[in-house]
Order: C-alpha cells, then structure tokens, then sequence
C-alpha cells in the first residue's frame, strides 16, 4: 500500500508537468531547407522557366537581326542610311524589350514567392494545430532564433508533411 | 481509500480540461484543416447496387474519397469527381431511374470524365469575383479570366499522361452566393480506374498551384446506381 502522502506528492508532480512543461510543445524549421524543398516551389520555378524562356524568345529574334542589320551595314562600302536607321531602330525596340523582359520576371517571381509562401504558411499553422505545437520557430535571418535544441529541430517532419499537403496526399 | 479514489477523479478531470484547453484554445488561425484531411472510408460496396438519392449522398460524402477540399487564406477550393450515374442521378432529380433512361445517357457520358469545381469564401458574403477588388476594371479581368483563361489553367494528370481541360464551364450566380462554380471535362486516359490528380493553377485569386488527388481505390469503389 503505498503512503497517502507519496500518492499526493505524485499527483503534484503530474499536475505540475502538466501545466509547466506539456502545454509548451515547441519546434523549428531551417526555412531555408523547408521552402527548398517544397514540391509548389519546384513547380512553380519550372513555370516561371517556360514562360521565361518564351519571353527570351523574342529577345533572342531581335538580336539576331540586329547583327545581321550590322554585319550588313560593315559590309557595305556605301553606308546604307535605312539600314541604319533599321538598325537603330531594332537596337532601340532590344533595350526596351530587355527592360520589360527583366519587369516581367521579377513580377512572376514576387508573386510566384506570395503564392509558395501563402500555402506553405497555411500548411505549418495547420501542422502546429494538428501536433498540439504553441510554438513554430523559423530559423530566418532576422536572427530570431539565435540557438537552439537540435532535437527540437523538425524540419524533416515538417516538409514531408507540407509537400503531402501540397500533393494532397493527406 | 476513498480519498484515493477522490484524488484519482480530479486528476483526470483536471488532465481532460487541459487537453481540451490546449486544443481549442489555440491561437493559430487553421482554416477548415478538416476538410482538407479526411479520414477515408474505404468499406467495399463497388459490387453493392445503390438507389439514386443513395449514390448522389455516397459520392458526395468527403470520406469516400471523391469529394476534396482545399483551404488557403478565406478560399475554400472543393473538387468533386463526378462518376457517370452521378451526373444521371444529378440530372433526373428521381428516386427510381428507369433502366433505358440511365443506359441511353450512360452512352452519351462514357467517352469523358467530369470534375465539378467550386470556389467559396469562408467568411463574408456577396459576390466571388468582387472579393477585396481594387478597381472595376480588376472586376472586368476576373470575369473574363473566369470565362475564358482559367480552362487553360486546368489540367487532369492520369499515370504519367497530363490531359487538357476540354470542357469548361462557368457557373455564375452573382450576388446570390459568395461562390462559383465550374463544370469540367477531361478525355478518357489509358486507365480510367487510376489515381487521378486535378491540378489548378489559380491566376484570379493569387492562391498558386492546388492540387486534388482522387485515389484509384476510391474510384474503383464506386457503387452501382439501382434502376427499375
């Protein structure tokens, strides 16, 4: 039979684990490694290339007759005023396309960046919930997490959680 | 020994309260993670014969696998796999189909595979397309994506082969109901029976690539619609 005051002191114990050290269910993730190997981020990063490769398309005709136009005017013992001025025309339309070309691709990436960091902040909440966690750190540079337990470490987890979320696997 | 048991009580209510506490106490915002996440019920009834009111509540039913819900931000996507005596029982509203009727439009059916599409909002009202827009302009391109862009947007992957939307829809209801949907169709793949993906890539509410996966098994265990 075991004493009224052990069982007491036990039940304290539990009561106070409970309360101080369960509740406080806490991890984190190296963000780097968890958006790396995100299956939305490499789909997305191969939509981003096709698109940027059928923008560089005309980026890439224009060039070509841009040197033609030149090797043309080189060539030409008398210069051939309209050649020039085509020229210059085809080298002004270059620039302007490379400028829109560059917008263009920063726009797709930011967004593209919105929608990766949309759902995989969806799917970490939803982890967190799910697991009982109070807690997610993020190992950003902004220096939040300066040191931590690496056996509190679940990005491993965490990313094969995310990427089933993704593939809807789950 | 009373005092024991008093003991033993409380700290199983206390231990109970905690826990319920510490779930729905949370402060994460989690959106409706139920529905993304099932539980399956794969019970055999694929050689079991179902009347029409039955089949529609079967198919409908989120935990046999042919009903997928996705939920980003206040979007909830939900992807319904429509097999055939679905689309039959949907259209004769009747708890009994005559035999001839089902047969007659099954012909004219099997030569595709249809997937209902329906984006909501979580909370507010009002209509879908006018959610947090900028300009009335904003309002023109969403109409016109949604009428016309979006079905280049939508692809059925089957095994390894990737099949084009080739039936689209857009269902608009306008101020009636904070949602939309859309009726789509895929041709035939080499395995009608295997594990189907619908993906989505979401260019009029910014939402990225979603994706639906409909498992073969839960295909495979459809019923069968019971005619007279």
């Amino acid at each position: 039979m075991i004493p009224l005051w052990t069982l007491i002191l036990l039940i304290a114990g539990y009561l106070v684990y409970q309360r101080f050290f369960e509740k406080t269910k806490t991890g984190y993730v190296l963000v780097q490694d968890i958006y790396n190997h995100f299956e939305l981020k490499r789909d997305m990063q191969s939509v981003f290339e096709k698109s940027h490769n059928a923008r560089k398309k005309v980026l890439d005709s224009l060039i070509a007759d841009i040197k033609i136009i030149g090797r043309k005017i080189n060539n030409d013992k008398v210069k051939d005023t309209a050649a020039i001025r085509l020229f210059n025309i085809k080298r002004e339309q270059y620039f302007e396309t490379r400028q829109r070309l560059n917008q263009d691709d920063s726009a797709q990436l930011k967004q593209a960046d919105e929608q990766i960091l949309g759902q995989l902040n969806q799917y970490i909440k939803d982890y967190a919930s799910k697991n009982h966690y109070k807690y997610i750190f993020g190992n950003a540079s902004g220096g939040a997490l300066m040191a931590a337990d690496t056996t509190l470490n679940i990005t491993s987890q965490l990313t094969e959680y995310v990427n089933q979320r993704y593939e809807n696997k789950k | 020994m009373r005092i024991i048991y008093l003991l033993f009580a409380i700290l199983i209510c206390i231990t109970g309260c905690s826990r319920g506490n510490a779930n729905t106490n949370s402060s994460f915002t989690t959106g409706d993670a139920n529905s993304d996440e099932p539980n399956i019920d794969r019970t055999p009834v694929a050689d079991e014969k179902f009347a029409p009111l039955s089949f529609v509540k079967w198919v409908e039913d989120g935990t046999h696998g042919l009903r997928k819900g996705r939920t980003f931000d206040n979007f909830i996507y939900t992807a319904q796999y429509k097999p055939w005596p679905y689309i039959i029982c949907e259209e004769q509203r009747k708890e009994e189909i005559p035999d001839s009727i089902a047969k007659k439009r099954l012909k004219e059916l099997n030569g595709m595979q249809y997937v209902d599409l329906k984006i909501e909002l979580k909370e507010g009202g009002g209509e879908l397309l006018k959610y947090k827009l900028q300009s009335p302009k904003e309002y023109e391109s969403r109409i016109n994506y949604f009428s016309f862009g979006m079905q280049k947007d939508i692809q059925l992957i089957e095994g390894g082969d990737t099949l084009p939307c080739l039936l689209f829809h857009f269902e608009r209801v306008y101020n009636v109901a904070p949602y939309a949907t859309f009726l789509l169709a895929f041709p035939l793949g080499k395995d009608t029976k295997a594990d189907k993906t619908l993906v989505f890539f979401d260019h009029g509410f910014n939402n990225g690539i979603i994706k639906f996966f409909f498992d073969g098994r839960d295909i495979k265990n459809v019923p069968q619609l019971e005619t007279l």
